[in-house]
């Protein structure tokens, strides 16, 4: 079962039918007064309460978790079968057909218990933005980021991003928040309403390749054209390399040797470790048999204390 | 990722479609499949087959046309690649269009077999100076101020070096060879170089040492049409195939060469190895056919007939994700060694040995004297395969 927001989007589904069942006329008319919106306004914003009606507001409601339950598992299930290019085709339609339940579901639920007048809907989303500015401000602020974040993707699922301290791959999208997978395999919920203030930083924006930067460091009496070459070679020989992307290799000078950093892109993001790690055992086997020299950083040090 | 998608659709479609109606065929006919016994003697017969005239045309043609410009033309190219698929053996096309050459615009001479990768892969640049050393670059031609006349009256080598699929490996410094010799092919104009390879090397070579850059003038062998696989494996169906006997009209078997030309995009090993698939034997004689010796089928003609059925691409059994690396490694290099396979792939060949055992069970993969080779039959689906899991493909 995976791991989601399932029981946050019960939870506001549930706490929406209590506040609407809650709710009695007398008090909305009472507010409407208070607001002083005109006395023309139907006098029922409510539908006539009955059981049938609660019945099926609470089938609703089991029925839209249950879809998303659904939703949720099939298209972990479907996007890690499919060929790799679909895979995050998959993945990103995720938020759009859990969006698209929520709100078929709460529109349903509208009309089962409303009269949605001109008027009536102009009074409930008051009373609804009162009621949750005040006791929901965190949660709306993350519900309201989470929808800009799907039109301005700065994330979307499949993709490898850092916030903060945290970096991995978005494998999950709730109403709340998104969940991130570490390298470490720790999941990560994060809030949509962080990325109000904190940067995200994305590393392949809906693509399957990412850009992984591998450093290497050698003595400054290196062969320069030697390294570059190997380098290059490593990661044109290397089983996950994307040879249709570039590959590139600096070098900058440190005091205590010289620094190449091979920039290169696998064919899936996913494989980035492995990716680095193939790239270094490729590229030192290379190095040993060439004879390149490695940084003596001991000298460099007793160098720096005399 | 449209086109892929469709691509992916159609190729399913297709293959469920043929899949039915072979099907039909069978439950209709009451067919079975051959025993094992007969699939082999069949087998060992198109093995002895030659490949389709129409490749040996095509070289001959090309070669001649290339050389015969080249002769002509002081600026014109002094290469040609000829290039095949990675299922099929683009080394013995190449012998087989050069033997029995008689009108040859000049002597081929082949100064490197390249039969099989040497076991270090690092030794190619060895192996390509010492074959390449009577035919070095003449500095003081080269920097010297000779007259397009004599330029042109030296022009009297004629190079092939059959197969370059067995002349690099993917490792660091694996196509070394392969510089050296492109670097040597553009200085040495007095001669003429022609180059096999598939598809695959050549764009790998492509993107790791900007191959047709140096190589301009490119050959794919030819797509066989249904007259060409008629005239190719008919001479073979003729000794096994029910529909020979006077009563069937070569005319009824039209669309069964049309089906097979579609189904095998043109490759000839994929169309041999289809064909055979198609074939099918009445199960009222299939015990007979089972209790033949090797004796009994060696004589010439099967004491029997066989049909044929709609030809199918059989399905991929389901890869990890290991075997795609595995699989796309081996069609780069067209056939390997184990050893040179785990040193491609970067891994230890203990770790390699459970998936390549396991697609050698499936049938994915065969070994061929010591070499891991795709079994055409795949191919197709395969290639589909690899590019939806974004590795890179031949353009054949």
């Amino acid at each position: 079962m995976p791991k989601m927001s399932h029981p946050a989007v019960f939870l506001s589904l549930v706490l929406f039918t209590a506040l609407l069942v809650g709710l009695d006329w007398h008090s909305t008319e009472l507010w409407a007064q208070a607001a002083g919106i005109p006395d023309d306004l139907p006098k029922k914003l409510f539908a006539e309460f009955t059981i049938q009606i609660l019945f099926r507001a609470i089938v609703t409601i089991l029925v839209a978790y249950g879809c998303l339950l659904l939703i949720q598992t099939l298209t972990n299930w479907m996007s890690e079968r499919v060929a790799r290019r679909f895979r995050l085709l998959i993945k990103q339609s995720l938020p759009f057909l859990k969006g698209f339940i929520l709100v078929a579901a709460i529109a349903y639920l509208l009309n089962l218990f409303l009269n949605l007048s001109e008027g009536n809907l102009f009074a409930l989303t008051g009373t609804i933005a009162v009621a949750l500015g005040f006791a929901f401000k965190d949660y709306v602020s993350s519900i309201i980021a989470g929808m800009v974040m799907l039109f301005e993707a700065p994330y979307r699922v499949g993709d490898r991003i850092q916030i903060g301290d945290h970096y991995g791959e978005v494998v999950g999208y709730g109403l709340r928040g998104i969940q991130i997978q570490t390298p470490g395999d720790n999941r990560v919920t994060i809030p949509h309403s962080t990325t109000w203030t904190d940067p995200v930083s994305n590393a392949n924006t809906g693509n399957l390749e990412a850009q992984v930067a591998t450093d290497f460091y050698f003595d400054h009496d290196v062969d320069v054209e030697q390294v570059i070459q190997v380098l290059y070679q490593a990661a044109y020989s290397s089983r996950y390399t994307q040879l249709s992307l570039p590959i590139v290799v600096v070098m900058r000078e440190q005091l205590w040797g010289t620094q190449f950093k091979l920039r290169a892109y696998p064919m899936d993001a996913r494989d980035e470790f492995n990716f680095q790690t193939d790239l270094i055992r490729r590229a030192k086997q290379a190095f040993a048999r060439e004879n390149l020299p490695y940084p003596n950083v001991a000298g460099f040090s007793q160098k720096l204390s005399s | 990722m449209a086109h892929s998608l469709v691509r992916t659709l159609q190729q399913q479609l297709d293959s469920w479609f043929s899949k039915a109606q072979a099907k039909a065929t069978e439950t209709d006919n009451s067919l079975a499949d051959l025993p094992e016994n007969v699939t082999t003697r069949i087998e060992r017969r198109l093995q002895d087959l030659n490949n389709p005239d129409v490749y040996r045309s095509t070289i001959r043609e090309a070669i001649a046309t290339g050389v015969n410009n080249w002769q002509q033309n002081v600026t014109a190219s002094n290469s040609l690649v000829v290039l095949g698929s990675p299922v099929e053996s683009i080394a013995q096309i190449m012998h087989e269009s050069l033997r029995g050459w008689s009108d040859a615009p000049l002597k081929p001479v082949v100064p490197l077999d390249c039969h099989s990768r040497p076991f270090d892969p690092l030794a190619v640049t060895q192996q390509f100076q010492h074959a390449l050393k009577p035919y070095p670059v003449d500095l003081e031609k080269e920097t010297g101020d000779r007259t397009e006349t004599s330029q042109l009256d030296e022009r009297k080598t004629l190079l092939i070096i059959p197969s370059l699929d067995q002349c690099f490996l993917r490792c660091i410094g694996g196509w070394d060879g392969i510089e050296y010799l492109r670097d040597l092919a553009i200085r040495n104009r007095d001669c003429f170089w022609v180059l096999g390879c598939s598809h695959w090397a050549w764009n790998y070579l492509d993107f790791v040492c900007q191959i047709s850059a140096y190589f301009s003038e490119m050959k794919p062998l030819p797509d066989l049409e249904e007259d060409h696989l008629k005239d190719w494996l008919g001479s073979i169906a003729k000794t096994v195939i029910e529909g020979t006997q006077p009563s069937r009209e070569e005319s009824d078997r039209q669309p069964y060469w049309k089906k097979l030309e579609n189904q095998s995009s043109g490759i000839s090993t994929i169309a041999v190895q289809l064909w055979l698939q198609s074939l099918r034997i009445e199960k009222d004689e299939l015990e007979t056919a089972q209790n033949l010796t090797d004796e009994d089928l060696a004589d010439g003609e099967l004491p029997f007939k066989l049909h044929e059925t709609p030809p199918v691409l059989p399905s991929l059994p389901p890869l990890e994700v290991i075997d795609r690396y595995v699989l796309h490694s081996v069609l780069i290099h067209n056939n390997i060694s184990h050893a040179h396979l785990s040193l491609s792939l970067g891994e230890s060949e203990s770790q390699m040995q459970p998936r390549i055992q396991e697609l050698l069970r499936e049938k994915v993969l065969e070994l061929r004297e010591g070499k891991l080779s795709v079994r055409a039959i795949h191919y197709a689906k395969l290639k589909t395969e690899l590019a939806n899991n974004n590795f890179f493909v031949g353009e054949d």
